[in-house]
């Protein structure tokens, strides 16, 4: 099961902070630098759970990679929640 | 104005409005003195048609109310005879929120200084309209005390300059700082408690077409007794409150996402507590310099 990122979504840094859009919603959320990394690697490209732990475990690593993993499950609760992204077996 | 009616241009829009009511012909004499009047003809193209009038025998007469007609149609319930004024001012503003969607619109008080535009936003009973009045009374040029108008392409405010509306106690404060204000009737028992509004300076009304970019948002608050602080207040932060003081924010999706964050990307933002006006006069001022 992979990622994707819904294609109504638009998000960016401001200042310094971080925000998205989800034009499906029309909320605009608030995300953390962690949840914005996490969201412009899956812009990029559609992955998996592993793959996406992977990579943000190389940037995020200073309180260990449990903590990694943990606040990455919580970011995509999160931006599933608000309509950001959704999970799915297609092929891209 | 004469019973026949008037074509004014107000910002962006060309607004017809027609009244056979004394009290509404006057106060749109003595508020609107510096606007042209249009010439009413076949080649002029009016935005919104507004008519203020009794709406029928009983109603009108009887009962002694008014109604507000928007393109001869009656979105509203009437109101009492003595608020037909205020009705056309309400009238307009709920026009522009529910029509326009061609420019990001934004619940908000907007002025300027020096070519830079300061965007004051916040929930009714803020104190954004007598702020506003304070610092167009002291050499700011008004652009509105109702809404921002933000080009979609450009991100440049658009002035949208009408008489601001005032309340309560915020009549006579201003009326204390400025001896040049000029206002019109009170409207005693309104939903909003006592109103009256304030003419806009002529300077802001002959320069309605010049248009420029925010500064600086601001998001005042009222509090008696509080001291004059002025405090950053994030721009991601920003943004959302802007969003959700928005009249159009929704139905413009991505382009209005992209609008309010390029406008918020080149502002300062700002948390602004106030009790004084004259201290809030000076910090603005002092801010602007």
């Amino acid at each position: 099961m992979k990622f994707f990122v819904y294609q109504e979504v638009v998000c960016r840094q401001i200042g310094e902070d971080y925000l998205a859009y989800s034009d499906l919603t029309s909320e605009t959320i608030s995300l953390s630098y962690f949840a914005y990394a996490t969201l412009n690697y899956l812009i990029t490209e559609p992955m998996n759970h592993s793959k996406l732990l992977a990579l943000l475990e190389k940037f995020f690593n200073e309180g260990g990679n449990d903590r990694v993993s943990m606040e990455l499950k919580v970011t995509l609760n999160k931006l599933i929640e608000h309509g950001v992204i959704y999970q799915s077996s297609e092929v891209c | 104005m004469k019973s026949k009616g008037i074509v004014l241009q107000i910002g962006p829009f060309t607004v017809s409005l027609e009244s056979s009511i004394d009290s509404v012909i006057e106060s749109v004499n003595k508020l609107y003195a510096d606007y042209v009047l249009l010439e009413d003809n076949s080649s002029l193209f009016i935005d919104f048609y507004i008519k203020i009038d009794r709406p029928n025998l009983f109603r009108g007469y009887i009962q002694s109310q008014v109604q507000c007609y928007v393109d001869g149609k009656t979105p509203f319930k009437p109101l009492p005879l003595s608020q037909a004024y205020p009705f056309f001012e309400w009238g307009l503003n709920w026009i522009i929120a529910s029509h326009v969607h061609y420019y990001l619109l934004v619940h908000a008080a907007v002025i300027e200084k020096n070519g830079d535009v300061l965007i004051l936003c916040g929930q009714p009973g803020a104190g954004k309209s007598t702020l506003c009045a304070a610092l167009a009374s002291k050499g700011w040029r008004l652009f509105s005390d109702e809404m921002a108008i933000i080009d979609l392409e450009s991100n440049e405010l658009v002035p949208f300059v009408r008489p601001v509306s005032l309340k309560n106690k915020a009549i006579n404060l201003i009326g204390d700082l400025s001896s040049d204000a000029v206002f019109g009737e009170s409207y005693p028992e309104t939903t909003k408690g006592t109103l009256s509004h304030m003419k806009p300076m002529k300077d802001s009304v002959l320069r309605g077409n010049e248009r420029a970019f925010c500064k600086w948002v601001v998001f005042p608050q009222y509090k008696p007794e509080a001291e004059t602080s002025l405090r950053s207040f994030p721009k991601g932060e920003t943004v959302i409150e802007l969003a959700k003081n928005s009249f159009n924010y929704n139905l413009l999706g991505k382009q209005g996402f992209n609008s309010l964050c390029n406008l918020v990307e080149r502002s300062q933002c700002y948390k602004f507590e106030y009790s004084n006006l004259n201290e809030a006069i000076s910090l603005f001022d002092e801010l602007s310099s």
